[in-house]
């Protein structure tokens, strides 16, 4: 038989054990709390390099995400987590009822995108109806929105993986769409580099060359014909 | 209309071959001829224009050398300090093109100051 002294020493231990444990627990918990928003953030970083809104995606993009997003996700839960995302508003509206896929229930409301949807780039019209599942780009692109709003993890669907890898190619060689933002830029940090002050010459000089080698809408310069540019400007006598 | 004097107008042939680079040389003394990328034996020529001169030949000479309306045009050349600007294109620009046709390209190269 323990004396009292010795089994409250035990107690003790107990509590003292119980409350190393629960430490313990709070700090791996803690830490697997920072691993998770290390890599909530990762996402938003991917989801975030598509910056442009989601409805000014091209249509065969739209299209491919639509359908793989419709095979591995589900038409439903994609208007779910359209819904959690805010996506969704209720409107009753009788000539929302003549083009909405969604039949109209006892209460007369059907779902159609919400104004924040509008803001958030999914549709370009507040009540507008919801994507049909046969709508793949539509899909696709609301698809977008809630990688965007971080509901969908982007790295699930290879079709975006895909075309963010496009984009990036296509932002790095400075064509397609978006060039001409970029190729201004690249042409006063080529003039920068280069040490070219007269950027009226160079820029005359490249507008001479774009028209005199025969370049079109979608041939812009690259960085470092850019550079070659500079450095014929220097050699021709601009300063 | 005037863009800051920073606007060129010049007619462009995307592909000729040497005889009808000759052929419009015998037009227009002002050529530009570079040699067409990736196309031996086709090339780049452009000629600036002007207020002043007269292009009747031109409708013609197009017309012999049977090019694809992409092939030729208006060549507009802007450099701009701004991010947003309207340019109309002068009167005699826009009569070349009616009795010419082909393409209207805009080029433009967009400038920082240089104390930017």
């Amino acid at each position: 038989m323990q004396s009292p002294q010795v089994s409250q020493e035990n107690i003790w231990k107990r509590c003292l054990r119980s409350c190393l444990a629960q430490a313990g627990l709070l700090v791996l918990l803690s830490f697997l709390g920072c691993v998770h928003t290390a890599q909530v953030a990762e996402d938003n970083e991917v989801a975030s390099y598509a910056n442009i809104r989601p409805i000014d995606l091209d249509a065969p993009a739209a299209e491919k995400i639509g359908q793989e997003a419709l095979q591995k996700i589900g038409y439903d839960e994609i208007i779910k987590l359209a819904g959690k995302a805010g996506f969704v508003a209720y409107k009753s509206n009788v000539s929302i009822q003549l083009t909405s896929y969604w039949s109209v229930g006892p209460t007369g409301f059907v779902p159609v995108f919400s104004r924040y949807a509008a803001v958030a780039g999914v549709t370009s019209q507040a009540d507008s109806p919801l994507p049909g599942p046969a709508d793949i780009a539509a899909v696709g692109i609301v698809v977008i929105g809630l990688v965007d709003a971080g509901l969908l993890d982007g790295s699930l669907l290879n079709a975006i993986d895909a075309w963010l890898f496009a984009k990036s190619n296509t932002d790095k060689e400075g064509r397609g769409r978006g060039a001409n933002r970029a190729d201004g830029r690249m042409v006063d940090d080529a003039a920068r580099h280069a040490g070219i002050s007269d950027r009226t010459g160079f820029g005359k000089f490249i507008e001479s060359e774009k028209r005199a080698t025969g370049r079109r809408g979608a041939d812009n310069f690259l960085w470092d014909e850019l550079l070659d540019l500079a450095d014929q400007f220097i050699s021709h006598g601009g300063r | 209309m005037s863009y800051e004097n920073n606007e060129e107008y010049w007619f462009r042939f995307m592909s000729l071959s040497e005889t009808q680079v000759h052929a419009l040389q015998a037009h227009c003394v002002n050529v530009e001829v570079r040699p067409k990328r990736n196309s031996p034996g086709q090339f780049v020529a452009s000629f600036r224009l002007s207020h002043a001169s007269a292009y009747d030949w031109l409708p013609s000479f197009v017309q012999n050398c049977k090019l694809a309306d992409s092939e030729y045009g208006v060549f507009v050349s802007l450099l701009t300090k701004h991010d947003s600007e309207i340019v109309t294109l002068p009167a005699f620009i826009l009569d070349v093109h009616r009795r010419v046709g082909g393409q209207i390209e805009f080029s433009f190269t967009m400038i920082a100051d240089s104390s930017q």
